[in-house]
């Protein structure tokens, strides 16, 4: 499933935590309407390329699916970051 | 068969390894513990990639450094499938820039089920970093 939602988090005490909830279906709501423009063009591009446009979207896609699980996290003394993908 | 001997009648029939050793292998399975390859098991139902590093504080008191990074293997195969689709032009410069930094890897002998088997290898890996006194752990597994 394509990621739908990012959480990050920055901590830098003993100033203010940045809490970030990224709702990324919406971004691909917006994106949507983009891409389906935009993708017989990109198609077009490759094939003048000699790229297969299909194995390249397909591996995109993959990509994309594959971002799902994502966690990063870093606690120094001084500094923490949380990453999330939802 | 056992995972085990499954994969050293592999690694004989890829020629990676000659009959005696394989005999040598085989014997010293029959007579080990029966540890049935749990790693390699566990790695066919694994999803993800965990890197776990902790470092000791560089000042006394402080709290250590934790890196705690999960990376789903979907992600890591996807990448290398990409990587396949690169122009040779780029896949040379990448080869190129990997030089430059003392690295010599050639992405274009790199395949998807490659991943796999270094994956597997590296299942479970723990390394000790001992850096200026300040001594750091990175452990790699898949779960």
């Amino acid at each position: 499933m394509i990621p739908m939602l990012a959480v990050l988090r920055i901590e830098r005490p003993p100033r203010r935590v940045l809490r970030l909830w990224l709702p990324l279906f919406l971004f691909w709501l917006l994106a949507l309407p983009i891409a389906v423009v935009a993708l017989p063009v990109v198609a077009l591009v490759l094939l003048v390329l000699r790229r297969n446009p299909l194995r390249l979207f397909a591996a995109y896609w993959n990509l994309l699916n594959g971002i799902s699980g994502t966690h990063v996290e870093m606690r120094k003394p001084r500094a923490s970051v949380y990453v999330h993908v939802y | 068969m056992s995972e085990n001997r499954r994969r050293i009648l592999e690694m004989l029939a890829n020629g990676r390894i000659t009959a005696d050793e394989a005999e040598r292998l085989l014997t010293a399975l029959d007579n080990g513990p029966a540890i049935d390859a749990p790693a390699a098991r566990s790695f066919g139902a694994s999803k993800y990639l965990r890197i776990l590093v902790e470092r000791e504080p560089e000042r006394a008191g402080d709290e250590r450094t934790k890196v705690n990074i999960r990376v789903p293997l979907q992600l890591l195969r996807a990448g290398v499938r990409l990587k396949s689709l690169l122009p040779d032009e780029a896949r040379d410069q990448l080869n190129e820039a990997l030089r430059e930094k003392g690295v010599d890897f050639d992405v274009n002998q790199f395949k998807a089920e490659n991943l796999d088997e270094l994956l597997e290898n590296m299942n479970d890996l723990t390394i000790d970093i001992d850096k200026k006194s300040r001594k750091a752990k990175v452990r790699v597994f898949c779960e």
